[in-house]
């Protein structure tokens, strides 16, 4: 069977594969294919920092100290000092849980009852910004 | 280096483990990537499939664990593995006790005087004793008819039980198969069960089996063992293993509850119900309450379950006597079996037994004739099982310690007390048991360690053995201490009484003087007299010690009293070695009223020595 050398005819391949790629836990099939949908790259990120940020310590089995455990934090004293605390919390654990970040910049707006954080970041060998934010408030 | 594998190790249970197998796992396909970040929602995924491996092989692990004796962990699956091997764990054991009761001057209110029918002391009768401010319900295990003179009534050797008396009725169903009857108490003494079966009006007693090899089809037993819940059960034989039952039997068993609290040592009770209409009795206890126990413990059951196997139900090896006396009275704290071409003179055709009961040294009479009459059922025609109290030596220690004053905040009087515990702390968990050994060294290493100020310490020891002599009758002694004593030299210490001591004693012929032994460091047990502070001797030839084997041998003579108020002397001596060893049926045990603690502040640590000037030590043999 006769076969393609690419080295012989100089052709270059440029992969155009996604580099990161995970489920997407909707579990919701391809209309297409009919595989569970997945999430890509910049996609794949954002919702690995929003599980990091929004888990809560002893809530991963076997890993007690996971998660920035935000949301064990929401009935502290609604000071100046909480949103710095949120603020350290979040660059520790991105740091440790998330090495595809580059940088961050995370903004904590205190309200009466809620926290609405922004976390703005690069992707590693990425110039391009990208955005998660939330707000943490009790549940009822 | 990754390597992609499409293959998935299975063997590791650990989860980090398991974890690490999937992210192998899943190097070996494109679809998904983000399986090694944390954050990653195939990271969650993977934590749970890891998380329900692990559970499903700690499941796995367990379940496996508790199909073999050894590993089981929960008691009712070492109960039923020791049901394999043919074997029952004992259950609770009530304390008992054996009294005789005297009633004088009973009389009817029209002057006749009751018979002994009407005067028998009932199955059940109630007695009570205080123990240590409490009071504490017996009852009589077996009816008693007294026996009368006149007036008085005299019941002899009742049996009281610690307890309750309480009575489960069934009624039988065939068309239950394998029927079990559970008893509605969790604290039950299996030996106290008794078991009545009305069929048609007909009153049976039904035995307790415990030897199936003697077994018909009629007779008339039950078998009891532990349940699920720890409660005991009870099933009858069906038809060839024991004589079954009838549809509608109504099934009456009866039983003593056994208390929390056993009252071992009790000797005085008080009938708490009259015997028909009489109530006031003098009770004379003749063995004080003795024996009580908790439920065999999974450790106990797991030692004994493969002893009693090997032993088949038959007394041949000293292991055979060791499981059997055991099983017979689980409240054995340690049991000593030795043959008697081992003994002390050689007795053939014999088998000591020694056995320390968990709340005293000493068997009473009536548990020593019970267990040995038990034995005699299962050992070999010609040999007889002899029980023997234990002898137990007592070590008397002296310790002189040396503390830094500045590295702790105790003072002298706290830090003897903290070396007095750790001394007591040594004793429970080293001694009192039989084939125990005394290591001095390793008790200097405690009393060092019992406080981080304690610098070192001199402990020296002494044994000491009590014997006791019946009065009034002219007889040898020999007291054996089963260690050498110490003797450096021919007439060592012979002005000063060599290395045996005794306590008081007075002797026939002679009201006035208590005279004492001690030995001349020649071999020669000498009997003297103090005027004073000197000794008088008595006579030197009273008998004689070896030194070597550590044996004191007294010439006969004839006692009159002594100074112990039990009749007794205790015999104290100077061990050769620091060491002390406990031979046959001997425990050795520190006497803990007689440990003697003395505290010193180290003055080289504190400073008031300097280059060791003034420094005082204790004498490495001084008592």
């Amino acid at each position: 069977m006769a076969t393609r050398d690419y080295t012989k005819s100089g052709a270059s391949i440029v992969s155009n594969k996604e580099s990161f790629s995970d489920l997407d836990l909707t579990f919701t099939a391809h209309p297409v294919t009919g595989d569970i949908v997945t999430k890509k790259d910049a996609n794949a990120i954002r919702q690995s920092i929003k599980n990091i940020l929004l888990t809560n310590h002893y809530e991963r089995p076997f890993k007690p100290n996971f998660g920035a455990d935000l949301r064990g934090m929401i009935f502290e004293a609604n000071d100046p000092i909480i949103g710095q605390r949120i603020k350290e919390r979040i660059v520790e654990e991105i740091k440790i849980l998330e090495p595809r970040v580059g940088r961050a910049n995370i903004n904590v707006i205190q309200n009466d009852n809620t926290i609405n954080v922004n976390v703005a970041y690069t992707i590693s060998g990425s110039s391009s910004v990208q955005e998660v934010e939330f707000t943490l408030s009790r549940v009822r | 280096m990754s390597v992609k594998s499409s293959n998935i190790t299975a063997t590791d249970l650990d989860f980090d483990n398991i974890v690490e197998n999937l992210k192998t796992y899943l190097k070996g396909q494109e679809k998904f990537k983000d399986y090694n970040f944390e954050g990653a929602n195939l990271g969650v995924l993977i934590d749970l499939l890891a998380y329900t491996s692990h559970i499903g092989a700690v499941n796995t692990n367990i379940a496996a664990s508790e199909l073999f004796l050894d590993s089981a962990q929960i008691r009712k699956n070492v109960v039923s593995r020791a049901k394999d091997l043919g074997f029952t764990p004992a259950s609770e054991k009530a304390s008992t006790a054996i009294v005789d009761l005297r009633m004088t001057n009973v009389q009817n209110a029209d002057q006749t005087i009751p018979t002994e029918n009407d005067m028998i002391c009932p199955r059940g009768q109630n007695f009570s004793t205080v123990f240590d401010g409490i009071s504490y319900n017996f009852v009589c295990s077996d009816s008693v008819v007294p026996q009368r003179s006149n007036q008085t009534f005299n019941w002899t050797g009742v049996n009281l039980v610690q307890g309750q008396y309480n009575t489960d009725s069934y009624i039988f169903d065939t068309q239950i198969k394998n029927s079990k009857f559970v008893l509605s108490n969790a604290r039950v003494d299996k030996s106290t069960i008794e078991v009545q079966v009305d069929s048609n009006g007909t009153l049976t007693k039904y035995a307790l089996s415990t030897e199936v090899s003697t077994i018909s089809s009629s007779s008339k037993v039950f078998y009891a063992q532990e349940n699920e819940e720890g409660f005991i059960e009870i099933y009858f034989g069906d038809g060839v293993l024991g004589q079954g039952l009838l549809d509608g039997d109504v099934i009456s068993i009866t039983y003593v509850i056994v208390d929390e609290f056993h009252v071992d040592g009790a000797s005085l009770f008080s009938m708490s119900e009259a015997i028909n209409g009489f109530n006031i009795v003098e009770i004379t206890s003749t063995s004080a309450s003795a024996g009580g126990a908790e439920k065999e413990s999974i450790e106990s059951i797991k030692f004994k379950a493969t002893k009693f196997y090997t032993s088949q139900n038959r007394l041949v090896t000293l292991n055979d006597y060791k499981a059997k006396v055991s099983e017979y009275y689980p409240n054995a704290d340690a049991v000593a079996v030795w043959g008697g071409e081992d003994n002390d003179p050689p007795e053939y055709g014999k088998v000591f037994i020694s056995l320390k009961p968990q709340n005293s040294d000493y068997l009473s009479v009536a548990e020593k004739t019970q267990v040995q009459n038990k034995l005699n059922q299962l050992n070999m025609l010609t040999v007889r099982p002899v029980i023997v109290d234990a002898e137990i030596v007592k070590i008397l220690i002296t310790t002189n310690f040396k503390y830094n004053e500045t590295g702790t905040t105790l003072s002298k009087g706290e830090l003897e007390t903290v070396v007095r515990n750790a001394i007591i702390d040594f004793d429970n968990a080293n001694l009192n048991n039989f084939d125990s050994i005394f290591r001095h060294s390793n008790l200097v290493k405690s009393i060092d360690d019992s406080d981080s100020a304690i610098l070192s310490n001199i402990s020296n020891i002494r044994l000491r053995k009590r014997k006791p002599i019946v009065l009034d009758k002219s007889e040898g002694l020999v007291i054996e201490f089963g260690n050498g004593f110490f003797h450096p030299h021919d007439g060592h210490n012979k002005d000063g009484g060599g290395v045996l001591s005794t306590t008081g004693f007075k002797v026939d012929g002679d009201s006035v003087n208590t005279y004492f032994f001690d030995d001349d460091g020649s071999g020669n047990v000498r009997r003297f007299s103090l005027s004073g502070t000197t000794r008088v001797i008595a006579d030197q030839s009273a008998g004689t010690i070896d030194y070597a084997s550590g044996k004191v041998s007294i010439n006969a003579i004839k006692f009159t009293s002594t100074v112990n108020s039990d009749t007794s002397i205790d015999y104290t001596v100077i061990p050769a070695s620091d060491d002390v060893v406990a031979i046959r049926g001997s425990l050795i045990d520190i006497s803990i009223d007689d440990i003697k603690v003395t505290g010193e502040v180290d003055t080289i640590s504190s400073g008031e020595s300097s280059a060791g000037v003034g420094y005082t030590s204790t004498s490495s043999s001084s008592y």
